[in-house]
């Protein structure tokens, strides 16, 4: 099944649970119980300027791995290959085991949407995304790792589902995949996915790890902010994907109008509860 | 016949000894305000860990202590770029709500930024005005009467300098001493009053003796017997011996009570302590103390830089 058999990634060691590392609380997370990693984003950090209390957080031993939002691979035009050696610098700077992106596309005609975009699920574009991602692999030197993304719009005429498209991506390419159980539930809310047939259908055999965040709905729809707390509903479809899997690792993501220390580290045992029970 | 029936040379000395004299009438003025007698017990109301931190720094120390309190509860997080920003619910305490506002209105979001918001602001008026009604803090407005009564002594002593001098002048008499003297005495003033009151400015609060000692208590409960449970401050009378086998609240232990008393270089964990510091650290390498430096343990002694006699807080002559 696997065609590009040299590419297939070891799925990575156990990592347990762990926050995106962000600035305005890097002290904080530097403090909190129950940090056993860390995820940063790649653009963020220059490879002369890593902030100290980033490498102080590796030199401790907490593995720190970093997460593309700007590759593109799913954009019809050339990977831009700068973006993806920026990405495999900061990831030897780190010295992480593992670097990712989205299954998605941010730019199309030399503009830049500054969202993730969902793709058209055509066999074309899945062909265009497989060759972007083997480029990409080569170029990283690790196991590389794929996120599926929260879409508010589907394209019409799509051939295959979402756990398809996704299953046929991790086959040809040998990449690893990220669950974000809040996207699942985003796309379940607002586009009607069934999260159930879509754990079953993924390859989780495959999973790197899985994201959780926050989230609010507005006017009928969920949005996948970042910013509010960790709805229950979406602990239970990680609770769904801990009774298939045991995942190597959850990464809790928090982006802006952070809440307390304590209901962050409320957040991470909440999730460590749902993935060790 | 000498004009005014005075030699000049003794007119000469009269006059030297009248420049100091202000300066004499000043230190005894500021000393009986200083020793004002204890605090009535209608007006001993209990005083909380920002108000010793005013006696012990100011509204500087006050701000940076509230600052550390609100970082101790996890209210406000600080980053290591130095940026405070609140965390959850802001708090119910007004001094506390306006430091938490400010922390994510100030320009830059620092230490520095939420010092300059929030030293003008009502609520540390407030909490000055409670030290001046307990008879704590030296009221503002008896430094301001001790500064106006300075000043008018020195107009009389060169009103009647001048009015020698013209009058030697016009006598043709020899006025060359008495000439040396006003210049030198006006010039000593004109460098005196801006130092004075920059030095009283920075010098920070005027404690009364009974401030000092509530200060001073304070501390040496805090400090010696590190270990034993402290004894917390209920009002200024909870000092007196009889009253020490009271258990009270943990009011002296924490952070927030170290920054109190020594300023946010010792608050307890180093890299906040230094996320918080409005100064990065100069140089590499020195690792304590520094940054902040008039916030520093130099004064840490209570009464002595409070207070001092000399030319603290009043500002000599010019006003």
């Amino acid at each position: 099944m696997v065609v590009a058999g040299d590419a297939v990634a070891e799925v990575p060691g156990p990592l347990g649970v762990g926050i995106g590392w962000r600035e305005e609380i890097d002290l904080s997370i530097a403090r909190l119980p129950g940090v056993d990693w860390v995820e940063v984003v790649a653009e963020n950090l220059h490879t002369e300027h890593l902030p100290e209390t980033l490498l102080a957080l590796a030199e401790r031993g907490i593995p720190v791995l970093p997460h593309g939002v700007s590759l593109s691979l799913g954009s019809a035009e050339p990977v831009d290959t700068r973006r993806v050696e920026h990405l495999a610098e900061v990831t030897g700077a780190l010295g992480a085991p593992m670097a990712s992106d989205h299954v998605c596309f941010v730019r199309a005609g030399g503009l830049d949407s500054g969202h993730l975009l969902p793709l058209p699920r055509t066999r074309e574009a899945l062909d265009v995304l497989v060759d972007n991602v083997k480029l990409t692999q080569s170029i990283v030197g690790v196991p590389f790792a794929l996120e599926n993304i929260a879409a508010l719009l589907e394209w019409p005429d799509a051939e295959l589902t979402e756990a398809q498209f996704l299953r046929e991506l991790t086959e040809r390419t040998g990449c690893l995949l990220i669950v974000d159980v809040a996207n699942l539930y985003a796309n379940a809310r607002n586009l009607g996915v069934d999260p159930a047939a879509f754990l079953d259908e993924i390859p989780l055999e495959r999973l790197a790890y899985v994201h959780v965040a926050g989230g609010i709905e507005r006017d009928g729809l969920y949005h996948d902010t970042h910013a509010h707390p960790v709805l229950p509903e979406v602990l239970e479809l990680l609770g769904e994907l801990r009774s298939r899997v045991d995942p190597p690792g959850v990464l809790l993501e928090r982006d802006d109008d952070y809440p307390t220390d304590t209901e962050l580290a409320g957040e991470l045992a909440a999730i460590r509860a749902v993935v060790t029970r | 016949m000498e004009p005014w029936g005075i030699s000049g040379p003794a007119f000469a000395w009269l006059f030297a000894v009248s420049l100091v004299v202000p300066l004499i009438v000043r230190a005894l003025l500021l000393a009986s305000i200083k020793r004002t007698s204890a605090p009535s017990p209608a007006y001993a109301r209990p005083l909380s860990l920002y108000h010793l931190a005013y006696l012990a720094g100011g509204p500087k120390r006050t701000v940076e202590t509230v600052i550390a309190a609100l970082v101790e509860r996890g209210q406000l997080r600080v980053n290591s770029k130095k940026k405070l920003k609140t965390a959850g619910a802001l708090p119910v305490d007004p001094l506390e709500r306006a430091v938490a506002e400010a922390a994510d209105d100030a320009v830059g979001s620092t230490t520095t930024g939420v010092l300059n918001w929030v030293r003008s602001s009502s609520q540390l008026r407030t909490l000055a005005a409670e030290l001046e009604a307990q008879g704590l803090l030296v009221p503002a407005e008896k430094r301001r009467t001790v500064r106006r009564t300075v000043f008018f002594l020195y107009l009389v002593v060169f009103a009647i300098g001048i009015a020698r001098w013209v009058n030697g002048v016009s006598l043709d008499r020899p006025v060359g001493l008495l000439t040396a003297e006003l210049a030198g005495g006006f010039i000593l003033c004109l460098i005196i009053a801006p130092l004075s009151t920059a030095r009283g400015v920075k010098a920070g609060p005027q404690l009364t003796s009974a401030g000092a000692d509530v200060l001073a208590r304070a501390r040496s409960e805090r400090s010696p017997k590190a270990g034993s449970r402290n004894q917390a401050v209920a009002d200024p009378q909870g000092y007196s011996p009889h009253s020490q086998g009271v258990p009270q609240s943990a009011l002296l232990v924490g952070a927030a009570a170290a920054v109190a008393f020594g300023g946010l270089a010792m608050y307890p964990d180093p890299e906040i302590s230094e996320a918080l510091m409005r100064q990065p650290i100069a140089g590499g390498g020195g690792s304590s103390g520094g940054g902040d430096s008039s916030s520093g343990s130099s004064c840490s002694s209570g009464s002595s830089c409070g207070g001092g006699g000399g030319c603290g807080g009043g500002g000599g002559c010019g006003g």
